[in-house]
């Protein structure tokens, strides 16, 4: 579903991401870890088609980010790790705006928000403007407009912050059933023991490079993650 | 101390984008950093010697019949009003509107000290719009009537006048938050009243020409009403002409004003940024969806976010508003244009049609929605960066939002100027094909200037409508713009047809624009993405 090949990313002199490669199937959900700076962001960002990179490539569904990124956009969705949206629509706006950009019909996205406004306690308020949701309900929005277009990839950044427990239970359901369903999921945390009991697979990166990926088993083996995560940190 | 510290940041934040290319990472080369500059040098002199002119003009007339104060009290009024012009706009902005409200609110820092170091730039900038009339009022004032006692009254009026300005700022900036918590389409309203503002100061400043005119005829008769009815007028040119007594009642009268505002400021700041805006709830009910293609979704989203925002409508979108009204002008006192132009005998009757065409491009040229819409997407660009639209379609949305914000009423008002202009069916026709063409030019221009000087890391809209590199590029190549496609014809009315001008014009603005929107193909979503 995704394929990096040597991705490299400079921030002027700074190498943010060095020669990073990664593969990830369908029905995959694959965690990204890392300390902080250590390239996340910036890797996930160059997947979604936000930011250019220097060297390498990324494959969505066999499709090459460089030569075709519409086509790869219209397989993904994106949630940055800080939601900023537009302050100026209201929720249900934004919802619309999203819908129109990816050609979701009338029909399908009056259910699609019907239900995953529902789901997400958020539909009474989607007449109210982003500018007066909270950082919770602002994730929350920005999950469902992901969801909004079915999308077969996932990327997201730190989804779990701010959003309450109900709902963070919620969106681990969603996140595996859509990879039950054939889709993919990439994102990053810091929380280990989420991304222990959820990711099907894991790379951890240093520093911009990655030290170690695979299943969780292959990964960490007898221990838990958060000893190999500090063990990895500290070599 | 920590005001110092508060301030350093205002003033990294407006300089940043003169300084520092965040693009490459390093600072600007000094080049750079000197030329922007000397603009800002050439734009200061400019304004300044337009009003250095007009003091020049009738300073020695009024100084010979003593009345001196007279002048003053005329030239302090307008540093007055363009000092409010120049700040009034921005101060509910500057003061309560930023980014960083809450991280700021969040430190130890006393609220005073963050509410001081957001008034300290709107005293500047008042400052600086005021300071430049006063110092071209009194420059003019001791060159030409040489009365060195008016030097004491340039520091009592470089003292009271930015005070006055920057407290009647302050109180409307106060006024419109406390009204904007309280109602609903809070920018519609701001827009209107800014609007009718505008309009009255529109008003008085034509009116202040001829007033200006009929006072210096008869100084001395007005003089005396003055002091004999309103004398406080009086007091405030008398401190200008550096009296002592009026200095120091001005000086007292400003300074108790600036501390009561102060005081005002001091306790409602933290109300006003800490509380957010009490608007009523409205719980959504599901209506039928529509579905609309994604350029059309691009285009809605660039409208929206132009009318919701006062400060976005009123300094990048005016000549929305401005042209409609210039073309009902024209239908109306038309005739008193075309013969102030043509002049009595009617010599210079073929630079009318082309000098309409060159006021309504100023007009229009003072729109800069294209290029400000980059810079506004600020911490949103991800969203239109990771959905599937070609970076072209996202520049193409901005781009109709200025075409149709100020072709369409450019438009109007080109039809209602070709409607009082007598000439041929032809020149008619090509003064509306100049002016159309003029703003879609205009349009990719600073969609260009836009894309080259994008500053998305702000944490208040003011610094990137008011005080940027794009605005002020924007507005003097506007009018730069505008002057180059019109002003040739200058020295040429007597000897071409304003048909053949217009004619070649044209072409030369449809093959410009051609040119540019084809470079703006090809490298426009390099550059977005390069952002």
């Amino acid at each position: 579903m995704l394929r990096i090949e040597h991705l490299t990313k400079k921030y002027g002199d700074v190498q943010a991401v060095s020669d990073l490669s990664l593969h990830i199937n369908r029905g995959e959900i694959y965690g990204f870890i890392g300390h902080n700076g250590a390239g996340k962001t910036t890797t996930l960002k160059s997947v979604a088609g936000v930011m250019t990179f220097d060297e390498g490539d990324i494959y969505i569904d066999g499709i090459p980010l460089k030569q075709d990124p519409i086509a790869c956009k219209k397989k993904t969705a994106y949630i940055p790790d800080n939601p900023d949206l537009y302050d100026f629509m209201t929720g249900i706006k934004y919802l619309n705006f999203i819908a129109d950009v990816y050609g979701v019909g009338a029909e399908e996205r009056q259910r699609l928000i019907r239900e995953l406004g529902d789901t997400f306690e958020l539909t009474a308020d989607l007449g109210q403007p982003v500018a007066a949701y909270s950082h919770g309900m602002k994730q929350k929005l920005a999950i469902i407009s992901a969801w909004l277009h079915s999308p077969k990839l996932i990327i997201m950044d730190e989804p779990f912050v701010g959003l309450d427990p109900k709902a963070s239970h919620t969106l681990k359901g969603m996140m595996r059933q859509l990879c039950d369903e054939g889709g993919a999921i990439f994102f990053s945390t810091h929380v280990l023991e989420v991304a222990e009991k959820l990711c099907d697979k894991v790379a951890i990166i240093k520093q911009g490079k990655l030290i170690r990926s695979g299943t969780m088993e292959e990964v960490k083996g007898d221990d838990s993650l958060e000893e190999v995560f500090l063990e990895l940190e500290a070599e | 101390m920590m005001f110092r510290i508060l301030l350093k940041k205002q003033f990294y934040e407006i300089f940043r984008s003169y300084l520092y290319d965040a693009r490459r990472n390093r600072a600007k080369s000094k080049g750079s950093i000197i030329g922007m500059f000397v603009l800002f040098g050439v734009v200061l002199v400019f304004f300044a010697g337009t009003f250095f002119t007009m003091g020049a003009g009738i300073c020695r007339p009024l100084y010979d019949a003593g009345f001196g104060w007279l002048y003053f009290c005329i030239f302090g009024g307008i540093a007055l009003f363009f000092g409010m012009i120049g700040s009034a706009f921005s101060t509910y902005n500057m003061l309560y509107v930023a980014k960083d409200n809450e991280l700021l609110l969040s430190m130890p820092i006393p609220v005073r000290t963050i509410a001081a170091s957001r008034a300290a730039c709107v005293y500047l900038l008042g400052l600086l719009y005021s300071g430049i009339i006063i110092a071209a009022g009194y420059a003019a004032y001791l060159i030409f009537a040489g009365d060195p006692k008016s030097v004491a009254g340039f520091f009592v009026f470089i003292l009271v006048i930015p005070a006055v300005v920057f407290s009647l700022s302050c109180l409307l900036g106060w006024v419109i938050a406390k009204i904007g918590a309280r109602i609903k389409n809070k920018s519609i309203i701001t827009v209107i009243a800014s609007v009718a503002l505008i309009a009255g100061y529109y008003f008085i400043y034509f009116k202040a020409q001829s007033l200006i005119s009929t006072l210096i005829e008869n100084a001395a008769e007005y003089g005396e009403k003055i002091r004999g009815s309103a004398y406080a007028l009086y007091v405030f040119g008398a401190a200008g002409a550096g009296e002592l007594v009026p200095a120091l009642i001005c000086v007292a009268v400003a300074a108790a004003l600036f501390a009561l505002v102060w005081l005002l400021l001091k306790s409602t700041f933290f109300g006003i940024t800490g509380s957010s805006a009490s608007v009523k709830k409205t719980v959504y009910r599901e209506k039928r969806m529509k579905s609309a293609g994604a350029g059309s979704a691009l285009f809605v989203k660039e409208l929206k976010r132009f009318l919701a925002s006062p400060m976005y409508m009123l300094n990048c979108g005016l000549a929305a508003l401005f042209l409609p009204a210039a073309g009902a002008l024209l239908l109306w006192r038309g005739n008193f244009v075309v013969s102030a132009i043509s002049g009595t005998e009617g010599r210079f009757s073929g630079l009318i049609a082309v000098m309409l065409c060159a006021v309504i491009c100023m007009i229009g040229s003072t729109n800069s929605i294209s290029a400000m819409s980059v810079s506004l997407e600020g911490k949103n660009l991800w969203i239109v960066r990771s959905v599937p639209v070609h970076a072209f379609d996202v520049l193409r949305a901005k781009i109709r939002l200025h075409l149709l914000l100020t072709g369409v009423p450019a438009l109007f008002c080109a039809v209602c100027a070709a409607v009082i202009v007598d000439g041929a069916v032809y020149v008619k026709i090509l003064m509306v094909v100049f002016c159309v063409l003029f703003v879609c030019l205009d349009s990719i221009v600073k969609m260009f200037i836009g894309l080259r000087f994008a500053e998305l890391g702000w944490t208040s809209e003011a610094v990137v409508i008011k005080q940027s590199r794009c605005s002020l590029i924007c507005l003097f190549g506007g009018w730069g713009l505008a002057a180059a496609a019109a002003m040739p014809y200058l020295p040429l009315c007597l000897f071409v047809d304003p048909g053949v001008y217009l004619g070649v014009a044209c072409a030369l603005l449809l093959a410009g624009a051609a040119v540019l929107y084809s470079t703006l193909k090809k490298h426009g979503p390099a550059m977005f993405e390069a952002l």
